[in-house]
């Protein structure tokens, strides 16, 4: 079944756009491993929370993903099969992306990961300082993500990690705001269980106070622009953007989570948050192709953590979930945009999500060495 | 504790008739594997307010156990004894609580990896259960008959693209009368064989029932208390800042009809179990009015199998706040607004899914299904003499194109 997945994808890729197969190219050499651009970065993008082949790239979901299609695939090498084989729950699965190992810790509780991060290795490696490595998180059950609590890694060597709707909730001062409201929502995964998105006390207070001062955001310019926006995603995009105009941070990674709104059983919502991603992630990529910071030495990789389940699984319900593990949950895409990255380039072959941070140690240069993938040839 | 040790006061907090179904299948029971055994159990402790099509399928799943050697038994269930459980799982009250058990067993194979393992025995074993002791067929072919859209008046968007490959796509349907003579369509159904018509016809609204006569019905307005106790309920469980969300899943699946002011001790007691089980089990079930009635169909279909069912869309509210939509508080004055576009988008998906689910029944070669756009012209019918991938501009009214399916 996975196979077939691919194999449609890329022959509607190659009938698309007139791609290239990048399988056929298996003996190319490494464009720059040997000599790594000085200032390289990277940004990482995850389309989440989970969304199905039938609603973005088989011939059904098109409509949904038009600047993915007409702008970003035709600059882009596209992986037609990613596999996730660990657990489909939003935190760990996203935990396991920014590892490269397949995390096994309850996904409702707000644990470190127990592999050191893409961040730690980064920052460990090439002696970053903290302010090189962020992550803009979508909700509260993500705040643990930066680091592991790995011995020799650790806090001191994560990422930065911002909740965009923490922040917002700090800069609205505890009023109720029914402007900013439909910024806030939280936890799709279990509809019923929102967890009280708020600024919290003391320290945290003044860490976010912190962050809101390294961003040069007043709050009246803050809560101004948040109320011109439509989803908790377009927060996180313009709070990421923000980051790269203040700090331009070497290693970025974006999580979406719009599209998790399937978890309550509306289709219409989940394809608003399809088409919302497709527009943010274009508006990412401008951003990077216009900031000269990152123009011309940024690598981008959108990848969703995992997919949903199908429609004829019958322990499930469609769309709705991803509780059933079968392959259209399991199956995903990644697309990989940058100086030196193969265009208009289909890879077939199967991947597994595991292979992101390895494929970001070799482009960086750092040693991943706990995490379990591979490095991604194709785009090296 | 591990089966092999149950005993008969394993059971005395068992409704009655669970009770009694238990205990008289102890040495069964004992046979089974753990890692099955609760999934088997949390259907046997609600025997007393099931369907009876589902106690039926126990019964049948039972005798089936039943009629095997000890030696065959574990044959059948091997890949459930295969699977490698903790001591955690095993301490667990899974006789008198095995929601909860369920719940730490889903967690427990996500996290050894073995979830794929699981569905695979499960797979397994359902299939040697509808081999030995398949579920019969029903007394008249079935018919689904989903009705969506109502509250659009113009729009671009071309429904049931998902099903035209599977029948007769009509564009020029007379939509005057047209709930009506579903409806009355439905009832005869039921009429003609009231004696085994409980919990056979059903009808479901995602608005305001219509009166009907001789169907169980139910409506998402009809449940606006329920709905309104139950989030009460959820919010004050989730501000206490004591559990999270499997805490509260695990709460939600303990709670009684009673406790949202469903009645119980009524020749409703049935009916209300399942009522709240559509609110406490499905996700957003809630505060989307067009999930509800999708959720309810899928159960119905999976647990009444019933031979009539009418499913009909509302327009659910717009999106909110997850907090404004929990607490029922409009965002702003006026009351919460609907979606009727959206909610066309969301049933159109939905209607697909209950001829998926239809399919998976029984007699399903010889079942009957209709979609409709309410107040609209165009509907969709499949059934085994009606062509397939086929468009039709006959001028026929609902009950025209209901007399073709009949």
């Amino acid at each position: 079944m996975g196979a077939k997945r691919g194999w449609d994808r890329r022959e509607f890729l190659r009938t698309a756009i007139g791609a290239a197969t990048a399988t056929s190219l298996s003996g190319f050499l490494p464009l720059r491993a040997q000599q790594l651009p000085r200032g390289q970065k990277a940004v990482v993008v995850t389309f989440g929370g989970g969304a199905r082949d039938e609603e973005t790239f088989a011939p059904e979901g098109q409509e949904n993903i038009p600047h993915m299609l007409s702008e970003l695939i035709p600059q882009s090498t596209f992986f037609t099969q990613v596999i996730n084989h660990g657990i489909l729950g939003h935190y760990v699965a996203t935990a396991s992306l920014a590892t490269g190992a397949y995390e096994t810790f309850n996904n409702f509780a707000q644990t470190p990961p127990d592999n050191p991060t893409v961040f730690e290795y980064f920052r460990k490696d090439l002696k970053r300082p903290a302010h090189d490595a962020w992550i803009v998180a979508p909700s509260n059950g993500f705040n643990r993500i930066g680091a592991s609590d790995r011995r020799g890694f650790g806090p001191e060597l994560g990422a930065e990690v911002l909740l965009p709707k923490q922040l917002l909730a700090a800069a609205m001062g505890g009023k109720s705001g029914n402007d900013y409201e439909h910024l806030l929502r939280d936890n799709y995964e279990s509809p019923l269980y929102t967890s009280a998105v708020g600024g919290g006390s003391g320290s945290h207070d003044a860490e976010i106070e912190k962050v809101a001062d390294i961003l040069k955001l007043s709050v009246d310019d803050f809560t101004s622009h948040a109320r011109s926006l439509a989803s908790p995603d377009e927060l996180s995009v313009f709070i990421a953007r923000q980051l790269m105009r203040q700090l331009s941070p070497s290693l970025l990674w974006i999580t979406l989570h719009d599209i998790d709104i399937a978890h309550s059983g509306a289709y219409s919502l989940y394809l608003d948050g399809i088409r919302r991603s497709d527009r943010l992630c274009s508006d990412i990529w401008k951003a990077i192709e216009t900031d000269p910071e990152y123009k011309g030495k940024t690598t981008m990789f959108i990848l969703p953590d995992f997919g949903r389940d199908s429609d004829i699984s019958p322990g499930g319900n469609g769309f709705q979930h991803h509780r059933t593990g079968d392959a259209l949950s399991r199956t995903t895409w990644m697309m990989v945009l940058g100086p030196g990255v193969r265009q208009n380039a289909v890879v077939d072959r199967p991947v597994d999500s595991l292979d992101l941070v390895p494929t970001l140690g070799s482009l960086l240069g750092f040693s991943p060495t706990y995490a379990k993938g591979s490095p991604l040839r194709e785009v090296l | 504790m591990l089966p092999t040790q149950l005993k008969p006061a394993d059971f005395a907090a068992y409704p009655p008739r669970a009770r009694a179904f238990a205990t008289e299948h102890l040495t069964i029971l004992q046979q089974v594997p753990l890692s099955l055994l609760p999934s088997l159990l949390n259907e046997v402790i609600g025997f007393d307010w099931k369907l009876p099509a589902e106690r039926a399928q126990i019964d049948r799943q039972v005798q089936w156990l039943g009629a095997m050697s000890p030696a065959q038994l574990a044959d059948r269930t091997k890949e459930f004894a295969g699977l490698r459980l903790s001591a955690d799982l095993e301490a667990i009250d899974w006789v008198n609580v095995p929601s909860s058990f369920l719940e730490q067993l889903t967690a427990w194979l996500w996290s050894t990896q073995q979830m794929d393992a699981f569905h695979a025995a499960a797979d397994s074993y359902t299939a040697k259960l509808a081999e030995a002791a398949p579920t019969p067929a029903p007394a008249m072919p079935r018919l689904a008959i989903v009705i969506v859209g109502k509250g659009v008046e113009q729009t671009s968007f071309r429904p049931f693209s998902k099903l035209r490959a599977h029948g007769t796509y009509f564009t020029k349907i007379k939509p005057d009368g047209g709930v009506d003579a579903i409806l009355a369509h439905a009832s005869a159904r039921a009429q003609k064989n009231p004696e085994k018509a409980a919990f056979a016809h059903w009808y479901v609204d995602g608005g305001t029932a219509e009166p009907t006569n001789g169907l169980t019905q139910i409506s998402y307005d009809a449940l606006a208390p329920a709905r309104s106790a139950l989030l009460g309920r959820t919010q004050q469980t989730i501000s206490s800042g004591t559990s999270g969300p499997e805490a509260l899943r695990s709460l939600l699946a303990q709670m009684k009809p009673q406790d949202v002011g469903l009645a119980t001790g009524s020749d409703r007691e049935v009916l209300n179990h399942f009522q709240l089980s559509l609110l406490t089990q499905g996700s957003g079930t809630q505060i989307f009015s067009t999930t509800f009635v999708q959720w309810a169909g899928r159960e119905c279909l999976r647990r009444a199998q019933p031979s009539t069912l009418v499913l009909r869309y509302a327009p659910r509210q717009e999106q909110q706040p997850m907090n404004a939509m929990l607490s029922g508080a409009p965002i702003e004055g006026g009351g919460p607004k609907s979606d009727p576009e959206g909610s066309l988008i969301d049933a159109d998906m939905g209607a697909y899914y209950t001829w998926l689910n239809l399919q998976r029944l029984p007699g399903s070669d010889q079942s009957r299904f209709l979609a409709w756009f309410e107040g609209h012209s165009q509907a969709i019918a499949i059934g085994p003499d009606l062509p397939r991938g086929t468009v039709s501009d006959s001028s026929l009214n609902l009950a025209g194109v209901l007399r073709l399916l009949a």
